[in-house]
Protein backbone atom coordinates (compact mmCIF):
# COMPACT_ATOMS: atom_id res chain seq x y z
CA UNK A 1 0.00 0.00 0.00
CA UNK A 2 2.60 2.53 0.93
CA UNK A 3 4.59 1.18 -2.34
CA UNK A 4 1.59 2.49 -4.07
CA UNK A 5 1.12 5.38 -2.63
CA UNK A 6 4.43 6.26 -3.09
CA UNK A 7 4.32 5.70 -7.03
CA UNK A 8 1.69 7.47 -6.84
CA UNK A 9 3.23 10.73 -5.51
CA UNK A 10 6.15 10.60 -7.69
CA UNK A 11 3.89 10.33 -10.88
CA UNK A 12 1.69 13.83 -9.32
CA UNK A 13 5.25 15.22 -9.14
CA UNK A 14 6.37 14.58 -12.17
CA UNK A 15 3.18 15.72 -13.90
CA UNK A 16 3.33 18.94 -12.00
CA UNK A 17 7.16 19.31 -12.88
CA UNK A 18 6.12 18.42 -16.48
CA UNK A 19 3.13 21.21 -16.28
CA UNK A 20 5.35 23.77 -14.67
CA UNK A 21 8.02 23.50 -17.22
CA UNK A 22 5.74 23.44 -20.65
CA UNK A 23 4.11 26.21 -18.84
CA UNK A 24 7.43 28.71 -18.60
CA UNK A 25 8.42 27.48 -21.98
CA UNK A 26 5.29 28.75 -23.10
CA UNK A 27 5.38 32.03 -21.22
CA UNK A 28 9.00 32.24 -22.75
CA UNK A 29 7.89 32.60 -25.87
CA UNK A 30 4.65 34.87 -25.70
CA UNK A 31 7.35 37.11 -24.01
CA UNK A 32 9.61 36.99 -27.34
CA UNK A 33 6.28 37.52 -29.46
CA UNK A 34 5.61 40.79 -26.82
CA UNK A 35 9.49 41.82 -27.39
CA UNK A 36 9.11 41.17 -31.33
CA UNK A 37 5.42 43.50 -31.65
CA UNK A 38 8.25 46.16 -29.53
CA UNK A 39 10.43 46.17 -32.49
CA UNK A 40 7.71 46.51 -34.88
CA UNK A 41 6.32 50.06 -33.02
CA UNK A 42 9.98 50.92 -32.46
CA UNK A 43 10.37 50.34 -36.58
CA UNK A 44 7.59 52.20 -37.49
CA UNK A 45 8.32 55.30 -35.46
CA UNK A 46 11.81 55.63 -37.30
CA UNK A 47 10.31 55.05 -40.44
CA UNK A 48 7.79 57.59 -39.56
CA UNK A 49 10.23 59.96 -39.12
CA UNK A 50 13.02 59.11 -41.55
CA UNK A 51 10.19 59.96 -44.23
CA UNK A 52 9.56 63.36 -42.67
CA UNK A 53 13.63 64.01 -42.41
CA UNK A 54 13.69 62.54 -46.38
CA UNK A 55 10.99 65.07 -47.68
CA UNK A 56 12.72 67.52 -45.91
CA UNK A 57 15.75 66.54 -47.53
CA UNK A 58 14.21 66.52 -51.18
CA UNK A 59 13.05 70.18 -50.11
CA UNK A 60 16.51 71.16 -49.53
CA UNK A 61 18.34 69.45 -52.25
CA UNK A 62 15.55 70.62 -54.83
CA UNK A 63 14.65 66.71 -55.36
CA UNK A 64 17.90 66.37 -57.26
CA UNK A 65 19.29 63.40 -54.56
CA UNK A 66 15.72 61.87 -54.74
CA UNK A 67 16.52 58.53 -56.36
CA UNK A 68 19.48 57.45 -53.90
CA UNK A 69 17.41 56.56 -51.03
CA UNK A 70 16.43 53.05 -51.13
CA UNK A 71 12.70 52.15 -50.68
CA UNK A 72 11.23 50.45 -47.59
CA UNK A 73 8.22 48.39 -46.96
CA UNK A 74 7.29 47.28 -43.52
CA UNK A 75 4.23 45.05 -43.49
CA UNK A 76 2.68 43.35 -40.57
CA UNK A 77 3.99 40.09 -39.32
CA UNK A 78 7.16 40.12 -40.63
CA UNK A 79 9.76 37.50 -39.74
CA UNK A 80 12.97 38.64 -37.60
CA UNK A 81 15.57 38.23 -40.71
CA UNK A 82 12.47 40.67 -42.80
CA UNK A 83 12.73 42.85 -40.03
CA UNK A 84 16.61 42.57 -39.79
CA UNK A 85 16.79 43.75 -43.70
CA UNK A 86 14.05 46.90 -43.17
CA UNK A 87 16.22 48.21 -40.10
CA UNK A 88 19.53 48.02 -42.26
CA UNK A 89 17.90 49.76 -45.28
CA UNK A 90 16.85 52.53 -43.12
CA UNK A 91 20.40 52.76 -41.40
CA UNK A 92 21.50 53.66 -45.20
CA UNK A 93 19.41 56.35 -45.82
CA UNK A 94 20.41 57.63 -42.36
CA UNK A 95 24.19 57.65 -43.11
CA UNK A 96 23.03 58.98 -46.48
CA UNK A 97 20.93 61.91 -45.44
CA UNK A 98 23.99 62.61 -42.93
CA UNK A 99 26.49 62.82 -46.09
CA UNK A 100 23.84 64.85 -48.00
CA UNK A 101 23.60 67.60 -44.98
CA UNK A 102 27.42 67.86 -45.62
CA UNK A 103 27.07 69.29 -48.97
CA UNK A 104 24.20 71.20 -48.11
CA UNK A 105 24.66 73.75 -45.58
CA UNK A 106 21.43 75.33 -45.49
CA UNK A 107 19.97 72.05 -44.47
CA UNK A 108 22.01 71.25 -41.92
CA UNK A 109 21.43 74.80 -40.75
CA UNK A 110 17.47 74.06 -40.80
CA UNK A 111 15.50 73.87 -37.40
CA UNK A 112 13.41 71.23 -39.01
CA UNK A 113 16.34 69.04 -39.75
CA UNK A 114 17.87 69.73 -36.25
CA UNK A 115 14.54 68.97 -34.94
CA UNK A 116 14.54 65.72 -36.70
CA UNK A 117 17.61 64.69 -36.04
CA UNK A 118 17.33 64.46 -32.36
CA UNK A 119 14.06 62.93 -33.13
CA UNK A 120 16.04 60.25 -35.02
CA UNK A 121 18.26 59.77 -32.54
CA UNK A 122 15.85 59.12 -30.24
CA UNK A 123 13.67 56.45 -31.85
CA UNK A 124 16.74 54.78 -32.99
CA UNK A 125 17.50 54.45 -28.91
CA UNK A 126 13.94 53.12 -28.45
CA UNK A 127 14.97 50.22 -31.35
CA UNK A 128 17.96 49.55 -29.48
CA UNK A 129 16.13 48.85 -26.29
CA UNK A 130 13.55 46.69 -28.54
CA UNK A 131 16.45 45.05 -29.84
CA UNK A 132 18.28 43.94 -26.16
CA UNK A 133 14.67 43.89 -24.66
CA UNK A 134 14.12 40.95 -27.70
CA UNK A 135 17.58 39.29 -27.42
CA UNK A 136 17.54 39.02 -24.00
CA UNK A 137 13.97 36.91 -24.03
CA UNK A 138 15.13 34.83 -27.04
CA UNK A 139 18.68 33.94 -24.87
CA UNK A 140 16.56 33.26 -21.69
CA UNK A 141 14.00 31.05 -24.12
CA UNK A 142 16.62 29.06 -26.11
CA UNK A 143 18.48 28.31 -22.76
CA UNK A 144 15.66 27.06 -21.41
CA UNK A 145 15.58 24.91 -24.95
CA UNK A 146 19.37 23.44 -24.20
CA UNK A 147 19.09 23.08 -20.62
CA UNK A 148 17.75 19.50 -18.44
CA UNK A 149 15.03 19.12 -18.22
CA UNK A 150 13.26 22.02 -19.71
CA UNK A 151 14.77 20.38 -22.70
CA UNK A 152 13.06 17.38 -22.68
CA UNK A 153 9.87 19.15 -22.53
CA UNK A 154 10.69 21.16 -24.86
CA UNK A 155 11.93 18.44 -27.46
CA UNK A 156 8.44 16.33 -26.82
CA UNK A 157 6.59 19.47 -27.65
CA UNK A 158 8.27 20.68 -31.03
CA UNK A 159 10.15 23.71 -29.73
CA UNK A 160 12.73 24.89 -31.41
CA UNK A 161 15.24 27.61 -31.40
CA UNK A 162 14.47 31.40 -32.28
CA UNK A 163 16.91 33.85 -34.37
CA UNK A 164 18.61 36.96 -32.70
CA UNK A 165 17.67 40.48 -33.86
CA UNK A 166 21.15 40.90 -35.13
CA UNK A 167 23.42 44.40 -34.62
CA UNK A 168 24.10 46.27 -37.66
CA UNK A 169 26.32 44.36 -40.01
CA UNK A 170 28.00 48.47 -41.05
CA UNK A 171 28.61 48.58 -37.37
CA UNK A 172 29.71 44.87 -36.93
CA UNK A 173 32.39 45.85 -39.81
CA UNK A 174 35.84 47.41 -39.51
CA UNK A 175 35.62 51.09 -39.44
CA UNK A 176 37.91 52.50 -42.14
CA UNK A 177 39.76 55.36 -41.34
CA UNK A 178 40.26 57.82 -43.97
CA UNK A 179 42.62 60.75 -43.22
CA UNK B 1 33.77 80.50 14.81
CA UNK B 2 33.84 81.79 18.15
CA UNK B 3 30.58 81.23 18.77
CA UNK B 4 30.73 78.07 17.36
CA UNK B 5 33.69 76.91 19.45
CA UNK B 6 31.51 77.93 22.63
CA UNK B 7 28.60 75.67 21.52
CA UNK B 8 30.90 72.82 20.92
CA UNK B 9 33.24 72.78 24.09
CA UNK B 10 29.31 73.44 26.01
CA UNK B 11 28.07 70.63 24.40
CA UNK B 12 30.99 68.27 25.59
CA UNK B 13 31.25 69.72 28.84
CA UNK B 14 27.74 69.24 28.82
CA UNK B 15 27.24 65.93 27.92
CA UNK B 16 30.23 64.86 30.03
CA UNK B 17 28.60 66.61 33.02
CA UNK B 18 25.13 64.81 32.64
CA UNK B 19 26.35 61.62 31.95
CA UNK B 20 28.82 61.21 35.31
CA UNK B 21 25.45 62.86 37.24
CA UNK B 22 23.69 59.78 35.71
CA UNK B 23 25.78 57.34 36.85
CA UNK B 24 26.60 58.26 40.37
CA UNK B 25 23.18 58.81 41.04
CA UNK B 26 22.56 55.50 39.88
CA UNK B 27 25.38 54.05 41.75
CA UNK B 28 24.33 55.70 45.25
CA UNK B 29 20.95 54.85 44.38
CA UNK B 30 22.00 51.00 44.01
CA UNK B 31 23.78 51.17 46.98
CA UNK B 32 21.04 53.13 49.21
CA UNK B 33 17.84 51.17 48.34
CA UNK B 34 19.48 47.49 47.27
CA UNK B 35 16.38 46.91 45.40
CA UNK B 36 17.52 44.98 41.54
CA UNK B 37 13.77 46.13 40.21
CA UNK B 38 13.52 50.35 41.77
CA UNK B 39 17.55 50.08 40.45
CA UNK B 40 16.55 48.73 36.80
CA UNK B 41 13.74 51.67 36.46
CA UNK B 42 16.34 54.53 37.69
CA UNK B 43 18.87 53.21 35.68
CA UNK B 44 16.03 53.59 32.59
CA UNK B 45 14.74 57.00 33.97
CA UNK B 46 18.48 58.50 34.07
CA UNK B 47 19.21 57.25 30.69
CA UNK B 48 16.41 58.56 29.44
CA UNK B 49 16.87 61.90 31.20
CA UNK B 50 20.01 62.03 30.29
CA UNK B 51 19.89 61.57 26.65
CA UNK B 52 16.79 64.37 26.60
CA UNK B 53 19.40 66.50 28.29
CA UNK B 54 22.41 65.63 26.08
CA UNK B 55 20.18 65.43 22.80
CA UNK B 56 18.80 68.73 23.53
CA UNK B 57 22.54 70.31 23.87
CA UNK B 58 23.27 68.57 20.61
CA UNK B 59 21.01 69.84 18.85
CA UNK B 60 21.84 73.66 19.80
CA UNK B 61 24.83 73.07 18.43
CA UNK B 62 23.99 71.56 15.28
CA UNK B 63 21.28 74.04 14.39
CA UNK B 64 23.66 76.64 14.86
CA UNK B 65 26.29 75.17 12.23
CA UNK B 66 23.55 74.32 9.61
CA UNK B 67 21.83 78.06 10.03
CA UNK B 68 25.43 79.81 9.97
CA UNK B 69 27.77 77.70 8.41
CA UNK B 70 26.20 75.43 6.15
CA UNK B 71 23.47 77.48 4.47
CA UNK B 72 26.04 80.38 3.82
CA UNK B 73 28.22 78.18 1.65
CA UNK B 74 25.82 76.76 -0.13
CA UNK B 75 24.85 80.22 -1.22
CA UNK B 76 27.70 80.65 -1.92
CA UNK B 77 28.01 77.66 -4.07
CA UNK B 78 24.68 77.54 -6.09
CA UNK B 79 23.20 80.42 -7.59
CA UNK B 80 19.70 79.41 -6.23
CA UNK B 81 19.19 77.02 -3.59
CA UNK B 82 16.66 76.16 -0.77
CA UNK B 83 18.12 74.79 2.19
CA UNK B 84 15.95 73.21 5.03
CA UNK B 85 18.12 71.60 7.91
CA UNK B 86 15.15 70.42 9.84
CA UNK B 87 13.15 69.25 6.70
CA UNK B 88 13.70 66.47 4.21
CA UNK B 89 12.18 64.75 1.31
CA UNK B 90 8.81 63.60 2.52
CA UNK B 91 7.87 60.03 3.50
CA UNK B 92 4.96 59.91 0.61
CA UNK B 93 7.48 60.77 -2.37
CA UNK B 94 10.08 57.71 -1.74
CA UNK B 95 7.29 55.86 -1.29
CA UNK B 96 5.71 56.37 -4.38
CA UNK B 97 8.88 54.83 -6.30
CA UNK B 98 7.59 51.63 -4.87
CA UNK B 99 10.93 50.82 -4.53
CA UNK B 100 12.00 51.41 -0.86
CA UNK B 101 9.98 50.28 1.83
CA UNK B 102 9.01 52.88 4.47
CA UNK B 103 9.02 51.70 8.14
CA UNK B 104 7.82 52.28 11.27
CA UNK B 105 9.94 55.64 11.93
CA UNK B 106 10.67 58.09 8.95
CA UNK B 107 12.57 60.98 9.10
CA UNK B 108 14.61 63.11 7.10
CA UNK B 109 16.57 66.23 7.28
CA UNK B 110 18.98 68.68 5.55
CA UNK B 111 16.65 69.48 2.64
CA UNK B 112 18.53 70.86 -0.37
CA UNK B 113 17.38 71.72 -3.44
CA UNK B 114 19.74 73.39 -6.23
CA UNK B 115 20.56 73.32 -10.18
CA UNK B 116 23.59 71.58 -11.10
CA UNK B 117 24.99 72.36 -14.74
CA UNK B 118 21.25 73.03 -15.09
CA UNK B 119 19.97 69.68 -13.38
CA UNK B 120 17.54 70.31 -10.74
CA UNK B 121 18.60 68.07 -7.84
CA UNK B 122 16.68 67.32 -4.23
CA UNK B 123 18.80 65.97 -1.52
CA UNK B 124 18.13 65.14 2.24
CA UNK B 125 18.98 62.53 5.31
CA UNK B 126 17.22 59.78 5.43
CA UNK B 127 16.90 57.39 8.53
CA UNK B 128 14.59 54.48 8.23
CA UNK B 129 13.52 51.74 11.38
CA UNK B 130 11.56 48.79 11.06
CA UNK B 131 10.23 47.48 14.34
CA UNK B 132 11.63 43.91 15.25
CA UNK B 133 9.63 42.42 18.40
CA UNK B 134 10.14 44.77 21.09
CA UNK B 135 13.20 46.22 19.58
CA UNK B 136 13.77 48.57 16.67
CA UNK B 137 16.32 48.38 13.66
CA UNK B 138 17.26 50.91 11.14
CA UNK B 139 17.21 49.77 8.08
CA UNK B 140 18.04 52.20 6.03
CA UNK B 141 20.68 55.69 7.32
CA UNK B 142 21.89 57.59 4.46
CA UNK B 143 21.17 59.89 1.69
CA UNK B 144 18.29 59.81 -1.03
CA UNK B 145 18.94 62.52 -4.43
CA UNK B 146 16.06 63.51 -6.72
CA UNK B 147 17.40 64.46 -10.19
CA UNK B 148 15.47 65.59 -13.41
CA UNK B 149 16.50 62.46 -16.07
CA UNK B 150 17.63 63.43 -19.34
CA UNK B 151 15.35 60.63 -20.83
CA UNK B 152 11.14 60.45 -21.38
CA UNK B 153 9.86 57.31 -20.22
CA UNK B 154 6.54 55.67 -19.19
CA UNK B 155 6.92 52.93 -16.75
CA UNK B 156 8.97 52.64 -13.19
CA UNK B 157 12.38 50.57 -13.19
CA UNK B 158 14.45 50.06 -10.60
CA UNK B 159 17.82 48.89 -10.08
CA UNK B 160 19.27 47.86 -6.24
CA UNK B 161 22.17 46.63 -5.19
CA UNK B 162 21.62 43.01 -4.30
CA UNK B 163 21.47 43.08 -0.30
CA UNK B 164 19.97 46.58 -0.09
CA UNK B 165 17.82 45.86 2.68
CA UNK B 166 15.20 49.00 2.77
CA UNK B 167 14.12 47.94 -0.79
CA UNK B 168 11.07 45.90 -1.27
CA UNK B 169 10.77 42.65 -1.91
CA UNK B 170 9.70 41.81 -5.59
CA UNK B 171 5.59 40.56 -4.18
CA UNK B 172 6.06 43.95 -2.14
CA UNK B 173 6.74 45.74 -5.07
CA UNK B 174 4.13 44.50 -7.40
CA UNK B 175 1.10 45.65 -4.78
CA UNK B 176 2.49 48.70 -4.33
CA UNK B 177 2.61 49.86 -7.99
CA UNK B 178 1.90 48.09 -11.17
CA UNK B 179 3.08 44.40 -11.32
CA UNK B 180 6.61 44.21 -12.27
CA UNK B 181 8.91 41.77 -13.77
CA UNK B 182 12.64 41.07 -12.96
CA UNK B 183 14.71 41.90 -15.79
CA UNK B 184 18.11 40.37 -16.40
CA UNK B 185 20.23 42.76 -18.63
CA UNK B 186 22.96 41.18 -20.96
CA UNK B 187 25.41 42.46 -18.86
CA UNK B 188 26.93 39.61 -16.24
CA UNK B 189 28.50 41.89 -13.92
CA UNK B 190 25.88 44.12 -13.74
CA UNK B 191 23.13 41.41 -13.24
CA UNK B 192 25.50 39.86 -10.50
CA UNK B 193 25.30 43.12 -8.42
CA UNK B 194 22.19 44.56 -9.08
CA UNK B 195 18.79 43.50 -9.14
CA UNK B 196 16.79 44.85 -12.00
CA UNK B 197 12.75 45.25 -11.65
CA UNK B 198 10.81 47.02 -14.83
CA UNK B 199 7.20 47.23 -15.42
CA UNK B 200 7.88 47.51 -18.74
CA UNK B 201 11.06 45.16 -19.89
CA UNK B 202 11.59 47.48 -22.76
CA UNK B 203 11.82 50.82 -20.41
CA UNK B 204 14.56 49.66 -18.50
CA UNK B 205 16.60 48.15 -21.71
CA UNK B 206 15.80 51.65 -22.68
CA UNK B 207 17.23 53.57 -19.88
CA UNK B 208 20.12 51.05 -19.05
CA UNK B 209 22.01 51.30 -21.76
CA UNK B 210 25.34 49.53 -21.69
CA UNK B 211 26.93 52.80 -21.25
CA UNK B 212 24.98 53.62 -18.45
CA UNK B 213 25.19 50.18 -17.00
CA UNK B 214 28.91 51.00 -16.53
CA UNK B 215 28.86 54.50 -15.35
CA UNK B 216 26.68 52.88 -12.15
CA UNK B 217 28.83 49.85 -11.46
CA UNK B 218 31.59 52.57 -11.54
CA UNK B 219 29.76 55.20 -9.42
CA UNK B 220 29.06 52.06 -7.20
CA UNK B 221 32.61 51.43 -6.64
CA UNK B 222 33.48 54.66 -5.80
CA UNK B 223 30.57 55.19 -2.85
CA UNK B 224 30.76 53.36 0.36
CA UNK B 225 27.57 52.48 1.26
CA UNK B 226 24.65 49.89 -0.65
CA UNK B 227 22.73 51.52 -3.99
CA UNK B 228 19.68 52.02 -5.19
CA UNK B 229 18.30 53.73 -8.06
CA UNK B 230 14.89 54.46 -9.26
CA UNK B 231 13.61 55.95 -12.97
CA UNK B 232 10.22 57.36 -12.22
CA UNK B 233 8.28 60.02 -13.40
CA UNK B 234 10.90 61.40 -15.64
CA UNK B 235 13.25 61.46 -12.45
CA UNK B 236 15.91 59.74 -11.12
CA UNK B 237 16.26 58.69 -7.63
CA UNK B 238 18.92 57.51 -5.95
CA UNK B 239 19.35 56.04 -2.28
CA UNK B 240 22.84 55.82 -0.66
CA UNK B 241 22.79 53.79 2.66
CA UNK B 242 26.17 54.62 3.90
CA UNK B 243 25.12 55.18 7.76
CA UNK B 244 26.44 58.55 7.06
CA UNK B 245 24.78 62.10 8.12
CA UNK B 246 25.74 64.97 6.11
CA UNK B 247 26.74 68.56 7.26
CA UNK B 248 27.39 67.91 10.63
CA UNK B 249 29.95 69.51 12.97
CA UNK B 250 32.76 67.85 14.30
CA UNK B 251 32.30 67.04 17.97
CA UNK B 252 35.76 66.08 18.86
CA UNK B 253 37.83 68.57 16.74
CA UNK B 254 37.87 72.20 17.95
CA UNK B 255 37.12 75.29 15.74
CA UNK B 256 39.23 78.28 15.70
CA UNK B 257 42.90 79.55 15.76
CA UNK B 258 44.03 76.31 17.04
CA UNK B 259 41.56 74.06 15.28
CA UNK B 260 39.40 74.01 11.98
CA UNK B 261 38.86 77.50 10.36
CA UNK B 262 36.44 78.41 8.37
CA UNK B 263 38.38 77.00 5.38
CA UNK B 264 38.05 73.57 6.66
CA UNK B 265 34.65 73.88 7.15
CA UNK B 266 33.86 75.11 3.21
CA UNK B 267 35.86 71.87 1.79
CA UNK B 268 34.37 69.83 4.56
CA UNK B 269 30.75 70.81 2.78
CA UNK B 270 32.07 70.58 -0.69
CA UNK B 271 33.07 67.55 -0.08
CA UNK B 272 29.75 66.41 0.72
CA UNK B 273 28.39 67.54 -2.12
CA UNK B 274 30.94 66.50 -4.62
CA UNK B 275 28.69 62.95 -3.48
CA UNK B 276 25.58 64.80 -4.98
CA UNK B 277 27.27 66.50 -8.14
CA UNK B 278 29.18 63.60 -8.83
CA UNK B 279 25.75 61.64 -9.46
CA UNK B 280 25.35 64.36 -12.73
CA UNK B 281 28.87 64.17 -14.36
CA UNK B 282 29.21 60.72 -13.85
CA UNK B 283 25.85 59.44 -14.78
CA UNK B 284 25.98 62.41 -17.63
CA UNK B 285 22.57 63.78 -16.94
CA UNK B 286 23.38 66.99 -18.42
CA UNK B 287 23.38 65.24 -21.78
CA UNK B 288 20.35 66.43 -23.21
CA UNK B 289 20.59 64.63 -26.58
CA UNK B 290 17.88 62.91 -26.05
CA UNK B 291 15.21 66.25 -24.86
Amino acid sequence: MEVIIFILVVIIALVCAYIGLLNALNVAKVKIDEASSDIDVALTKRYDVLTKMIDVVKGYTKYEQETIFKTIELRKNMSISEKNEASKAMDENVAKIHALAENYPELKASENFNTLQKAIADVEEHLQAARRFYNANVSAYNQKLVTFPSSLVAGMNGFTKKEFFEAEAAKRSDVKMDF
Amino acid sequence: MEELERLRSQYNKKAAIYITLGVVVDILLIILTRNLELARLNITITILVVGIKVAVEKDKYRKYYKENFVKNILEDIYDRVVYNPTKGIEERVLSSTGLIRTGTTYRSEDYIGASYHGINFEQSDVDITVKQGKSSRTIFKGRWMIFDFNKRFKSNVMVAQKGFEAVTTRSMISRKIHSVDKISTESESFNKRFDVYAEEGHDAFYILTPVLMERIMRLDMSHKGQLALCFHNNKLYVGINDKKDFFEPSMKLSYGDNGLGYEDIVDSIKDELYEITSFVDDLALDDDLYI
